[in-house]
């Protein structure tokens, strides 16, 4: 019998599901909580230390979401891991045409300018730029001194993600935010917060989180993270780093499948075509270790400009544009018409997926074995 | 060199009128301060291939006081409401109003005078291009260009050629290449003047 390995962590709040819900001891609000930390994805499953919420991780083993094993000395530099993601992808992932989702943002520039100091012409030739004009706006200068004169342009704004799976591979700058800290990317300007130590002095990481999902939650989420964290070995020491955390640990598995909402197939075929072909850029164990062995001054600064710092100066590397490094700050991505956003309730471990108005009697038996409550 | 002392510097602030100011997070001060919001929104996109700026009002603040704070001295003073800054959206043009204005102790990694300069060039042209006047002491000359942004809008989509007017406003064609010039420029800004005088 199948059993379900994902649950798309908004839907569990669904009223067909609240007799279910009830049947537990549980405050499901708290949980409920994490989906507003960040709108564009969940943070429902723990990959590294003691799981702390009531979902059951099997996904991390299932799906290969595992965070490599914590290794102090490991001293992979953050240029080191993009040039060997680009190499090793070239000699292993070139059988077909490359389509780059490239924003102008820090995460997708990162990736181009590795293409464009790693391989010849010939092989950039196989590549092609999915972007639209706002992408340009983010970054107009190396749009027209990059990426004019070196790529193809596909206009983002019509892409049918399932036919271009087929004749692509499909590139995007994910999980970059996970990577580094998260939302604390784009707020606590007033600096030396960040580098406040969470465990002696949590008020204002305190606030912070209630200013998204109320006090209540600010509290149960702070310990339960809290005793995550005292079940690893990865040291996490002050606010930027709970928030790195959070996303590194919690939000990891949510965004390697956020991807799956532009599908309009969802049968086992459609999450295999997904895997086989879409390619999350920072997916790999050299990423996730540099991530856990950098911290201030390597992976941010104080300055809202200097946060994803690694990133900025690869960038700046290739293209030396000061602006860029100097003024660069985290920006939403475009929002994109998201057809089946609500459409799968969840995935089962045969990758098909179902969803509560076709198969809620299915879900109904399946979930409470999903439930570690 | 005196910043005051450019052919296109302005103070930004005008009796009676609001004070308008671009603030950026990254060096945590005012880069320009100057009396027109439409301009104002149009040089935040323009400056948005260099940095992100955001649009407030200065003159609402408690401690403002007319004069405390012109395009001589903007890059000394920021504001202490921060929250109402919309780090995570800075494309919005929103106006933000400024609760308190205070000192900044914050030095720049970058070069602060050069860039008040560019915005300050950036504004010099926007009023030129989007023929906006903020005097009103001349009624004469302020009817003229009200008269001129009636003609420029209107004609715009009437396309009027049969008789003419004594239009202020700059032909679209050169208004365009001039702000692709400015939203693209990295050089020698006084070099770039050069070319847009011969455009105009």
């Amino acid at each position: 019998m199948s059993k379900i390995i994902y649950v798309n962590q908004k839907l569990l709040f669904d009223p067909r599901l609240n007799e279910l819900r009830s049947g537990y001891h549980y405050n499901w609000d708290n949980f409920h909580g994490i989906t507003q930390l960040n709108p564009g994805h969940d943070g429902a499953y723990v990959r590294a230390g003691t799981n702390t919420l009531p979902l059951r991780n099997d996904l991390v083993n299932c799906l290969n979401f595992q965070m490599p094993l914590y290794d102090p000395n490991a001293h992979v530099s953050f240029a080191e891991a993009t040039d060997f993601r680009a190499t090793h992808l070239r000699a292993n992932r070139f059988d077909k045409r490359w389509l780059i989702l490239w924003s102008g943002g820090i995460d997708s520039m990162v990736i181009v300018a590795s293409l464009l100091k790693n391989f010849s012409p010939a092989d950039l030739a196989n590549i092609d730029i999915a972007c639209n004009r706002i992408s340009i706006y983010e970054n107009p200068q190396f749009y027209y001194q990059h990426i004019e004169p070196n790529f193809a342009v596909v206009d983002s704004n019509f892409l049918n993600f399932d036919q271009l799976l087929n004749k692509y591979y499909i590139i995007d700058g994910d999980p970059a935010d996970q990577l580094y800290g998260g939302f604390a990317n784009r707020s606590m300007l007033g600096g030396n917060a960040i580098l406040k130590d969470w465990r002696r002095d949590p008020d204002q990481l305190l606030d912070m989180l209630a200013a998204k999902s109320g006090r209540a939650f600010a509290e149960w989420y702070y310990e339960t993270v809290k005793a995550n964290i005292d079940s690893v070995p990865v040291p996490v020491d002050n606010y930027y780093d709970f928030c790195w955390w959070i996303f590194f640990n919690f939000s990891w598995c949510a965004i390697l499948l956020r991807p799956l909402q532009f599908q309009s197939g969802i049968d086992s075929s459609s999450l295999k075509l997904y895997f086989d072909n879409f390619i999350a850029w920072y997916n790999t164990a050299e990423y996730q270790q540099w991530s856990m062995t950098t911290r201030l001054g390597v992976k941010y600064a104080v300055n809202i400009a200097h946060r994803k710092l690694a990133s900025k100066q690869y960038i700046y590397e290739f293209d030396h544009d000061e602006y860029y490094y100097k003024f660069k700050t985290k920006m939403e991505s475009v929002s994109r018409p998201t057809p089946n956003w609500n459409g799968y309730f969840c995935i089962l471990d045969d990758y098909s997926r179902l969803t509560l108005d076709n198969d809620l009697e299915q879900i109904m038996t399946l979930l409470p074995d999903h439930i570690t409550l | 060199m005196n910043i005051q002392q450019v052919e296109f510097y302005r103070d930004g602030v005008i009796d009676n009128l609001p004070v308008f100011a671009l603030y950026d997070p990254v060096g945590n001060c005012f880069l320009t301060v100057l009396p027109n919001q439409t301009v104002a929104q149009h040089l935040k996109y323009l400056v948005s291939s260099r940095y992100h700026l955001h649009v407030c009002r200065l003159d609402l603040a408690s401690n403002y006081t007319h004069g405390m704070l012109t395009n001589a001295n903007c890059e000394l003073w920021s504001l202490t409401n921060h929250d109402s800054i919309a780090f995570s959206n800075p494309i919005s043009t929103d106006v933000v109003t400024v609760t308190e204005l205070t000192p900044t102790t914050a030095t720049p990694d970058y070069d602060v005078f050069g860039e008040k300069l560019w915005c300050l060039y950036c504004t010099h042209y926007l009023y030129i291009l989007d023929n906006e006047h903020d005097a009103t002491v001349d009624p004469f000359d302020k009817m003229h260009r009200d008269y001129s942004k009636l003609d420029e809008y209107l004609n715009s989509f009437l396309n009027i050629n049969s008789v003419g007017y004594a239009s202020t406003a700059v032909a679209p064609e050169i208004k365009n290449k001039i702000l692709q010039l400015l939203y693209l420029y990295r050089g020698d800004i006084f070099e770039l003047d050069q070319e847009i005088k011969q455009l105009l």
